[in-house]
């Protein structure tokens, strides 16, 4: 049995499969770069489900509004209070837009008040370092959305570490693409991805 | 004749008579165990007497000195009880726990309660039975006591232990991550290592030199330990700790420090956890081939999961689970804590333990009864035994029969 | 006046007296009692709930009294006992007067009778009688009366109205010093919003109340030389003639107010309550729904509750437009309801779903929102369920489901526009620095892509039209193929593009696929113009191209919500085969941070509760304090520890045995002894 496992969270409110050539895209990077022990293809679990207990990490994007039922909420907490790892990603990369709107109300309602997550942070020397904080993507000024370059990431703390990571800057669309096109590129835009995954599973 | 027969008789009774009543005076005095401090002056002062010691409960350790004293300097101190004196016995020593607390054992006599208290007041009721039960108290005040009817017992603790700090080792993975969160909220101070890639780890600490100077007990997860494998096993030889997790004890220089090897993984029967049993819930690998000095310390369906020996001074506890990060997320209501809880407690039974004696402000009495008894021998037969002159039995025979010869002797004269 | 006469005239006069006497004697017990009492309090401090039975006690001894004083002047109805009592008085008559009375009317009178009844002076003795039965309870009730007159003002207001907060009325006993500590009474005025009385408490040790209640503590004596500090912070202390009081509002977290006066000090918790967020129930819609047309209405119901009363409430919408990665959003509020304050509101409304213009694909989120009336710490707003309301797509509920394109093959995927962009922008940048083989090899590979990408646009382009794919050049060659039908072609287009059944606006002699597919044709174009430049290694040349067949991808995508791509497969990655194939050389690995202990304030309070236990026996006062600061400590973190120890800290206060409290004080804090299994040979786990 693999160790680790890309979840993607499945709820009721919105388009929750809105990314799905990520998945594969950052196995394959994790695979590149690292010996973690990932299972070679990522699953879909509900977010009210139990079975989500048995996987640490969770990514959850979307481009529609994000309201969680009583059920989802109360397991979101419950996973976060055992030591669960989310990352949460605005597919519309838009802060005006109902996605960061209400995905950023529902965790902060759920999980506790979200702060930047400074640039100094570990998350950003877990693996690859990343000197100016979160990489920019070529999403970020493509007209739509917001057109703004987001210099922090934001994220719910507890005790020190982060337990849910939010992002404005549309990774979904930046690491939305089959693996196999990495070759075509000079510079692999999936390497933050490690970052997180790496210390997701060490701090 | 008759002269002499009548005056070998009145010599003789004189005698016994005389030792009669000097034998009169030096019989046994009866005390009563509660009156015993206030006489035990006096006894020492009429000092060559007898003294039967009535207890009601083990006297305190003065006063058993003091009887001692004077049997030393030739009193004759015998001791009894009208109810068997129930036996009692408390001990205590810290727990190797960051958040402290002590270890109690109270041990009693079959099918009696115990009370267990402090300087503070009562702690809880114990059935102790005919076995030792140990209880686990977060923290006490000074004496610790337990009262078994009228006899208490009293211990204090001697020392404290300085819990150092724990490495883990092992590739980067949810079992490293929580096995370190775990220990870590609990108390404990950690380094870590987590291998991600060739020649790049996540590392916590500077890992120094292993030695039982900085650390307690390594932690090995896998394999991706083998490199440290030989400054571990030094480790181990100096005293320190180790745990070897999941397949770790697969690796050729941990085989000798090992309790056994490391069978085929087994699988769960079931993913639900129970609250009584949630291991079972976990697959493991398990330990197989014990060496003859290892110690199965717990199974399942046959097979030992957890098994500990002691290599040189250092002591090994091979754990064959190697996923327990899913009893932390998916276990009962109270799992997280259970589960910090139990990796505390596999270090805390590895880890390198230097003690640090303590000043005690109370005296201890841990074991009253046994102390009495070795100190004063066993408890004597209560009924006080006539006391003896001293003198044979054929005296009597010899005055009877000088009386009797005497008058034969008149009657065959015919005097009246 | 004959006889009779002269006994009914007697019997009014004793039933008058009868009555006076009763009367009297039942205030006499009535002040009696009061004056009692009022010693009572006056010597001992008698509690609230004493002095609270004290004047219904005083009004049933009143009523008792006078009952039993009447009861035993029963006999004064019966003529013969009235006149048996004046021969008593009055011997003279000697049985005359009883023997005249209780002749029958109907017998003669006996004259002599008659005359020696009248000839007898009874009234003066039987005046003094009466007189002298009233002067008992006058002189009781006087004195009882006086008594209260002379006690001190506060004991007698303390007895005729007691109620909280009283304390300080009770007076100091002359020539006692003034203990400034004790007692103390604490007034609580929460908010206005919450429409809860004030309260007042005698000699409190933990004073709770609203968070931003108004508190004021009030005590004997003087303010000089009093200090009084909320947790860290001082406050000022006010005098006011033999009276000194602080004030402040409750605070958010449990604290300690310490009041010292000189060497003494004296704690009292303070325990804040929260005021809770509304509850917000959706009633109906009961589950989210799917409708087939934008039209219709649906009912919306929402029950609210709140702890101190709804200000208003509302149901919120957002309503989602857009597929793919283009999305529009507009919000909006109805059945907006001002509660004014009731601790629960219902909410209706209707939601008339032409009124949100809505098409087909929309979302609608629905929620019900209400807000209480905290004006000082809030207004906390409560939300219920989210519920989803779906407009079908056309086409969702056709029998046939039409799935899209076959994805390519890994190996021939195609790079989309942007990316080539970047490959061409990153080529041009390194030029300077390339060989010219290089840079033309590099070129040509792009230029590939290029075509690649440019035959997919080719292949959405005819596939509409129901054209082979490939036939892109003969097409625009070949003019021999037979004409389509305007009708035709536009059957065509409407299958493949789905649009509806709307009549296309064509310009000029344009053909419709020229209408339908112009941005697309512009894009194909421009890739065209592009791919022909990297062929000849000119990149810059070739970036405008490119970016503009960017821009009328992005323009066909906006107008029809084409994936060029096809829809992705679930892909499996080979890890065997990529397994550590990346390059490292910027990576470094990272340092993690220790975690902290958690409930290392609960090992701390077990800590603490052990070393004020400790101090028991020494210094039992300094003791209760220190369990009073754990306390207010544990309060928030560990409520049925302070609790338990609440418990155990009022006994300890009052003097009785707290032994039993205690135990459970401890327990609550670390928990009971955990008994390990015994006889085990290893320390540990087990």
């Amino acid at each position: 049995m693999s160790d680790f496992t890309w979840v993607t969270l499945q709820y009721e409110s919105g388009d929750w499969d809105s990314a799905p050539l990520v998945p594969a895209n950052i196995i394959d990077t994790i695979a590149r770069y690292t010996n973690i022990d990932v299972a070679p293809a990522g699953i879909v679990v509900p977010l009210s489900s139990p079975d989500l207990l048995r996987f640490p990490f969770a990514f959850l994007t979307g481009h529609l509004p994000v309201r969680f039922t009583s059920a989802e909420r109360d397991r979101l907490v419950e996973w976060i209070g055992r030591g669960g790892f989310l990352f949460v990603d605005d597919h519309n990369h838009d802060i005006d837009g109902a996605f960061h709107k209400t995905v950023t109300e529902e965790l902060s309602r759920a999980l506790g008040p979200m702060v930047d997550v400074p640039n100094d942070s570990p998350l950003y020397r877990s693996f690859f370092t990343f000197a100016e904080g979160p990489p920019a993507t070529s999403h970020e000024l493509n007209g739509w959305g917001d057109n703004l370059v987001h210099k922090h990431l934001k994220a719910v703390m507890r005790e020190g570490r982060i337990a849910a990571l939010f992002s404005n800057k549309d990774y979904s669309s930046e690491w939305g693409y089959h693996p196999d096109n990495k070759r075509f590129q000079s510079v692999d835009n999936t390497k933050f991805a490690v970052n997180v995954v790496v210390y997701a599973l060490t701090s | 004749m008759e002269l002499s027969w009548r005056a070998l008789a009145l010599l003789l009774l004189v005698a016994v008579i005389g030792f009669t009543l000097r034998g009169r005076d030096a019989g046994e005095e009866r005390v009563a165990g509660a009156s015993l401090a206030g006489e035990l002056p006096r006894l020492t002062r009429e000092a060559g007497g007898a003294v039967h010691v009535d207890f009601e409960a083990a006297p305190p350790a003065e006063s058993r000195a003091w009887l001692a004293a004077l049997r030393h300097a030739g009193s004759g101190v015998r001791w009894s009880s009208a109810a068997a004196l129930p036996p009692l016995a408390l001990e205590v020593s810290p727990r190797m726990d960051p958040a402290g607390g002590v270890r109690a054992g109270v041990a009693s006599a079959p099918r009696v309660s115990v009370l267990l208290g402090d300087g503070a007041g009562v702690l809880d009721t114990v059935p102790a039975g005919a076995r030792v039960a140990t209880l686990r108290l977060p923290a006490f005040v000074a004496p610790l006591t337990a009262r078994s009817g009228a006899q208490d017992a009293r211990a204090l603790l001697l020392d404290s232990l300085l819990p150092r700090r724990v490495l883990v080792i092992g590739s980067a993975g949810w079992e490293g991550k929580f096995v370190l969160a775990a220990l870590e909220e609990r108390g404990w101070k950690a380094s870590a290592r987590f291998h991600v890639a060739p020649g790049i780890d996540v590392t916590q600490g500077a890992v120094l030199g292993l030695d039982t100077a900085r650390y307690a007990a390594v932690i090995v997860l896998d394999s991706s330990a083998a490199g440290s494998a030989a400054s571990v096993a030094e480790f181990v030889r100096q005293g320190g700790g180790l745990i070897l997790a999941g397949s770790s004890a697969r690796v050729a220089r941990f085989a000798p420090l090992a309790p056994g090897g490391v069978g085929a993984r087994v699988r769960p029967a079931s993913l639900a956890f129970a609250d009584s049993a949630p291991r079972r819930a976990l697959g493991f690998a398990a330990v197989t081939r014990l060496k003859s000095d290892a110690i199965p310390l717990e199974s399942r369906d046959g097979l030992v999961a957890v098994a500990a020996r002691r290599a040189g001074t250092g002591r090994v506890v091979q754990v064959g689970y190697d996923e327990t990060w899913r009893w932390r997320l998916a276990g009962a209501t109270n799992s997280v804590e259970a589960h910090r809880a139990w990796w505390s407690d596999l270090v805390a039974g590895v880890a390198y333990r230097p003690a640090v004696p303590l000043t005690a402000e109370h005296d201890a009495e841990a074991a009253p009864l046994a102390a009495l008894i070795s100190t004063l021998g066993p408890a004597a037969d209560r009924e006080v035994p006539a006391p003896s002159s001293g003198l044979p039995w054929w005296i009597f025979a010899v005055i009877v029969a000088s009386l009797l010869a005497e008058w034969a002797s008149r009657r065959l004269r015919g005097a009246p | 006046m004959n006889a009779r006469d002269l006994v009914r005239r007697a019997r009014v006069a004793l039933g008058v007296a009868a009555l006076a006497s009763a009367t009297l004697w039942g205030l006499a017990a009535c002040f009696a009692t009061l004056a009692l009492g009022a010693m009572g309090d006056w010597a001992f401090g008698l509690p609230l709930a004493v002095r609270r039975v004290l004047f219904p006690l005083a009004i049933a001894s009143f009523a008792v009294k006078a009952l039993h004083v009447l009861w035993r002047a029963r006999r004064v109805r019966e003529p013969g006992a009235v006149a048996l009592w004046l021969e008593e008085r009055v011997p003279a008559l000697d049985y005359a007067l009883v023997t005249a009375a209780e002749r029958s009317p109907s017998l003669p009178r006996i004259d002599a009778l008659e005359r020696a009844a009248a000839a007898v002076e009874f009234v003066a003795p039987a005046t003094g009688e009466v007189a002298r039965r009233l002067a008992t309870p006058i002189g009781i009730a006087a004195a009882s009366l006086v008594l209260l007159l002379f006690l001190p003002p506060g004991i007698v207001s303390r007895v005729r109205s007691p109620a909280a907060g009283d304390a300080l009325d009770h007076p100091v006993a002359a020539g006692a010093a003034v203990d400034r500590l004790v007692p103390i009474v604490a007034r609580v005025s929460p908010p206005a919003y919450s429409g809860l009385p004030a309260q007042s408490l005698d000699d409190p040790s933990a004073i709770g109340g609203l968070v931003a209640s108004a508190v004021t503590v009030e005590g004997r004596g003087s303010a000089e030389g009093l200090s009084a500090r909320l947790g860290e912070a001082s406050l000022a202390v006010t005098g006011s003639g033999a009276r000194w009081s602080i004030r402040f509002a409750m605070p958010r977290h449990p604290v300690a107010l310490r009041l010292a006066d000189g060497a003494r000090d004296r704690l009292v918790i303070l325990e804040p309550l929260p005021d809770s967020a509304p509850v917000v129930g959706l009633l109906a819609p009961a589950k989210d729904a799917v409708f087939r047309e934008p039209a219709g209405t649906v009912e919306l119901s929402a029950e609210v509750r709140d702890d101190f009363g709804v200000a208003d409430a509302w149901f919120e919408y957002i309503v989602s437009s857009g597929e793919g990665e283009s999305f529009t959003f507009r919000s909006g509020v109805l059945g907006r309801v001002e509660a004014h304050g009731a601790q629960s509101t219902a909410l209706r409304a209707t939601l008339h779903l032409e009124a949100l213009a809505l098409k087909p694909g929309d979302l609608v989120h629905l929620r019900a929102v209400a807000r209480d009336r905290n004006d000082v710490a809030g207004p906390d707003t409560g939300v219920s369920e989210t519920r989803t309301l779906r407009i079908a797509r056309r086409g969702e509920y056709d029998s046939i489901a039409v799935e899209g394109a076959p994805p390519p093959d890994a190996d021939k995927s195609v790079l989309s526009e942007r990316m080539l962009i970047l490959l061409t922008e990153d080529l041009q940048r390194r030029r300077p620095k390339l060989k010219h083989d290089v840079l033309v090899a590099e070129a040509g590979s792009i230029a590939r892509e290029q075509a690649k990408l440019r035959k997919q646009v080719s292949k959405v382009i005819f596939a509409r039209l129901g054209a082979d794919a490939e036939s892109e050049e003969s097409q625009a060659l070949d003019d021999s193929a037979p004409p389509k039908t305007p009708e035709e072609m536009l059957r065509a287009a409407d299958a493949a593009t789905n649009v509806g059944t709307s009549a296309l606006d064509f310009e000029g002699d344009e053909t419709p696929v020229v209408a339908v597919n112009r941005t697309l044709l512009e894009a194909y174009n421009a890739m065209w113009d592009a791919e022909r430049e990297l062929q000849i290694a000119e990149p810059a040349k070739a970036l405008p191209f490119m970016r503009a067949a960017l821009d009328a991808i992005q323009r066909a995508r906006a107008a029809e919500r084409m994936y060029l791509r096809g829809r992705p497969p679930v892909a499996i990655v080979d890890l065997d085969k990529v397994r550590l194939a990346g390059k490292r050389d910027d990576a470094g690995g990272g340092s993690r941070a220790p975690r902290l202990a958690v409930d290392s304030s609960a090992a701390r309070r077990v800590r603490r509760l052990d070393g004020a236990l400790a101090l028991l026996r020494a210094n039992p006062a300094a003791a209760v304090d220190s369990l009073l600061l754990l306390r207010v400590d544990a309060i928030a973190p560990d409520p049925a520890f302070a609790a338990a120890l609440g418990i155990a800290i009022d006994s300890l206060r009052a003097g009785h045995d707290a032994t039993a409290a205690i135990a459970r004080a401890r327990r609550a804090a670390g928990g009971a002894p955990l008994a390990q299994r015994a006889g085990t040979p290893w320390d540990g786990a087990w």
